[in-house]
């Protein structure tokens, strides 16, 4: 499978997958004009990525400053995979970045966190 | 009591769902499967859409909250644009005259000296000095007024003895009295402690003593007195001179006005120094007052909070 790199802009956030160092970043703004055709192919990679692992960990690092609803809800359905995958026995650390000032995003970070069971979930000031 | 929830439906439904899932005699409906699959799902997505309303009205109270600072920094801009127009027009009318007065009698001297008595030219350097001084002056209060305007004047109140600073001020101006022959008398009694910043007082008492020396007639008297109330002290610079038209009494505090005219000597004025009483005696948190009669003379009030409430 290949990496995938989406450049950010003044909508969407960068995202950095690298399926040969199992590290992911999500980092930026997310509010694209179509959250279904953005995140879609993004997606697809991780469906694609979780069934090509075995027992390495990954590294999942979100820094994201804003985000729409409907970003939060593939946000929710991005993790829910994860755990998912978690549970059968996959490994994965999320660490959720927010600012020190921004007690918002760490309050955000605290609502992903919540109905996950089975795997790590890190808030870490940046 | 269970809590208060909006989602009450939403989670009769799930329980319900949950019972009919847990009971047996279910098991072999055909659509048993389905519906397990479909309340799985209901609670699956009735949990993200609870969190997403959470994040969501989060999300709103925080640009609410960037919109009302936004609006609150727009008014501070627009109040700061004024000040900087004002400054501006003070600089353009007021600067621009004795400058102008300045070097036309320089260039008199310049090119025409020599037709000049000795007698003459003392009395035009005395107009150059004049002109200086008063230019100084303005210059003095207009950057005085900057600065205030700036907040880079930090307000440090102390506990003094009013009598000492009306006396000073007093002194300061004792000269420019005795050349009208106004007598200066002072009714403040010397266990009087005001709570005030000194740098400020002095700047009050200062203009407004001056002020009262050049409306007053020749052998005229300024009188300045104190009395209080519970929370302020009040002291009052009361002079017999050309008094104010009640017109121009409105005007004398208000910077975009700015009005000035010569005193009864011709004395010039520059037309901020109410203008900084006024920002100045806010600072304390007190007022500044004016009664006055045009040909019977003219009192100022002003009031000064006997321990400030800090407002910034």
């Amino acid at each position: 499978m290949d990496n995938l790199y989406i450049p950010a802009t003044k909508h969407s956030p960068e995202i950095d997958f690298d399926y040969q160092k199992n590290t992911l970043l999500l980092s930026g703004q997310s509010y694209p004009e179509n959250t279904a055709v953005f995140y879609q192919p993004i997606i697809n990679w991780i469906k694609d990525y979780i069934d090509q692992i075995d027992d390495q960990e990954t590294v999942f690092n979100i820094s994201i400053v804003y985000f729409n609803s409907s970003s939060s809800k593939v946000f929710m359905d991005i993790l829910d995979l994860l755990d998912n995958k978690a549970k059968e026995g996959g490994s994965f650390i999320i660490n959720w970045h927010y600012d020190k000032e921004d007690e918002i995003i760490l309050e955000h970070g605290e609502e992903f966190k919540e109905d996950l069971e089975h795997l790590s979930f890190n808030l870490l000031v940046k | 009591m269970t809590e208060l929830s909006i989602f009450d439906a939403e989670k009769d439904i799930i329980k319900n769902s949950k019972t009919i899932v847990d009971d047996k005699q279910f098991n072999d409906n055909p659509l048993y499967e389905d519906y397990q699959k479909l309340a799985v799902h209901y609670e699956k997505l009735f949990h993200q859409f609870e969190r997403m309303m959470k994040i969501s009205d989060r999300q709103q109270q925080q640009l609410l909250n960037t919109k009302d600072y936004i609006l609150n920094y727009n008014e501070e801009l627009k109040q700061l644009n004024a000040t900087k127009d004002k400054f501006f027009s003070i600089i353009a009318h007021d600067l621009k005259s004795p400058i102008n007065s300045f070097l036309n009698i320089s260039n008199i001297l310049v090119n025409h000296i020599e037709k000049f008595t000795k007698a003459e030219l003392v009395d035009m350097a005395g107009d150059v000095k004049k002109a200086g001084d008063n230019l100084f002056k303005l210059l003095e209060n207009l950057l005085f007024w900057a600065r205030i305007q700036m907040e880079r004047i930090e307000f440090k109140p102390e506990i003094y003895s009013l009598d000492t600073i009306v006396y000073h001020n007093i002194s300061l101006l004792q000269l420019n009295a005795d050349q009208k022959g106004i007598k200066i008398t002072s009714n403040i009694s010397e266990d009087i402690k005001v709570f005030a910043d000194p740098d400020m007082l002095n700047t009050i008492l200062r203009n407004l003593i001056s002020n009262a020396i050049k409306f007053s007639n020749m052998g005229g008297a300024i009188t300045i007195s104190h009395s209080e109330s519970e929370n302020y002290n009040k002291i009052s610079i009361e002079d017999n001179g050309v008094g104010i038209s009640l017109g121009d009494q409105e005007k004398l505090f208000r910077i975009d006005v700015n009005i000035t005219r010569p005193g009864t000597d011709d004395e010039k004025g520059t037309g901020l120094g109410l203008v900084l009483c006024k920002e100045m005696i806010e600072k304390h948190q007190g007022l500044i007052e004016i009664d006055s009669t045009p040909g019977t003379g003219t009192v100022f009030m002003f009031s000064l909070m006997k321990k400030p409430q800090y407002s910034r």
